[in-house]
């Protein structure tokens, strides 16, 4: 399970890094609970600061996609099916932005049209 | 006289590793499950012969740098610890060729953690950490059994030193397996990478190899004092222990440091081997 970074690339290593994480779950490569390697193992191994590797973690703990646990490491958190379904929400989620955007409303009013919705499909708003 | 019998056994030593050359690759790497490729095979090669030349030139130096001292400084006693200085040289010149090799070049790196059971035995680490504790324990029954008078070399302080190295040398060189296996490992293929898995694998093997014969060489020096005692229980059962551990420390190094053992990462589908 390698992980490849192009210096050539306009993407930044820290977001190429994070990429290929998500892909690699999505292909079901790396599963849930298994460990990713520590920080400095991949910064010394990929040539980068230990900061670049960290802020990859860091995005992808932010995403939900992997825990990181201090001294125990960084373990991956969700599985395959779980960030497509995540993904999905999300992509929903832009939508209603991007309308409400449109129709000049604010967050608030886009929080209510949801609680509506949500209201609606017989779920806990 | 001493120094004169140093240079020939040294000469010796070196005759026997002329005679016996480095294993043949492809031997090397089918006994650790490595597959060879045009890629990966001359970075084999290269560590074999080099891990070879260095390991046995600290060796040579370890066997006739103590007496060269001792002679040096007028001494007329015999070097303390007879297998110390060899092991010492081996674990440097193992440690030289770890250094020395070439670094891999490339972008690609594993998202496997490199941990210390994947490149030896666990039986192997809990095998040098018992004997260091163990050896310990002995030192502080020799501590207290007064040492004769005759030993000489044996002394008190000798015995704390011995006893502070056991505890000390499982650490230090479980530090260095560490080390060796942290190295940074920017990869171009997969197959550098097992080579590379491999090659760590052989320097890690060596030197817990030679840990374990160091431990065992402290265990016998330590029993010599047991066996040397007033005490005619401790006589009794220790003589024939102290001979065996003597006997046995040249051995053991050979045995530990060359034993197989396949690299297989946590995300390969086959379990580790089960050699110690």
């Amino acid at each position: 399970m390698l992980i490849d970074l192009d210096p050539a690339s306009d993407v930044p290593p820290y977001e190429q890094i994070r990429i290929q994480v998500r892909a690699l779950i999505l292909t079901g490569e790396l599963e849930v609970g298994m460990r990713l390697p520590p920080i400095r193992q991949l910064a010394g191994d990929l040539g980068l600061a230990a900061g670049t590797v960290a802020r990859a973690y860091q995005a992808l703990d932010a995403d939900g996609v992997v825990q990181s646990r201090g001294a125990r490491g960084t373990t991956v958190a969700q599985s395959a099916a779980s960030i497509q379904h995540t993904d999905e929400l999300l992509d929903a989620a832009r939508q209603l932005a991007a309308t409400a955007h449109r129709s000049r409303r604010g967050l608030d009013d886009a929080v209510v049209a949801l609680r509506v919705a949500f209201a609606a499909q017989g779920g806990r708003a | 006289m001493a120094y004169v019998i140093a240079i020939v056994v040294a000469v010796g030593v070196v005759g026997v590793v002329m005679i016996v050359k480095p294993p043949p690759v492809a031997e090397w790497a089918r006994s650790r499950s490595l597959v060879l490729t045009a890629g990966n095979r001359p970075f084999v090669q290269r560590y074999l012969r080099s891990a070879q030349l260095l390991r046995t030139s600290g060796v040579v130096v370890g066997l006739v740098l103590p007496y060269a001292v001792v002679d040096a400084l007028g001494l007329r006693t015999r070097p303390p610890g007879s297998l110390l200085w060899p092991i010492l040289g081996y674990v440097l010149g193992t440690i030289a060729a770890e250094v020395t090799r070439p670094r891999l070049d490339g972008t690609r790196a594993t998202l496997s953690p490199r941990e210390l059971p994947t490149y030896v035995s666990r039986r192997r680490i809990t095998l040098a950490r018992v004997l260091g504790l163990a050896t310990a324990g002995v030192a502080l029954l020799a501590y207290v059994v007064e040492p004769r008078e005759t030993i000489g070399i044996l002394t008190r302080p000798w015995i704390v030193a011995v006893g502070l190295a056991a505890l000390a040398a499982p650490v230090l060189l479980e530090c260095i397996e560490r080390w060796i296996i942290h190295r940074p490992q920017p990869i171009s293929s997969p197959s550098l990478l097992a080579a590379d898995d491999a090659m760590r694998s052989q320097s890690v093997h060596s030197i817990s190899g030679a840990g374990i014969a160091l431990q065992i060489t402290l265990l016998a020096e330590l029993l010599i004092v047991l066996a040397s005692s007033d005490v005619d229980l401790l006589r009794r059962w220790t003589t024939v222990p102290a001979m065996l551990a003597s006997s046995v420390a040249p051995f053991a190094w050979l045995w530990f440091a060359n034993r197989r053992w396949a690299v297989r990462r946590p995300d390969d589908a086959t379990n580790p081997g089960a050699s110690c």
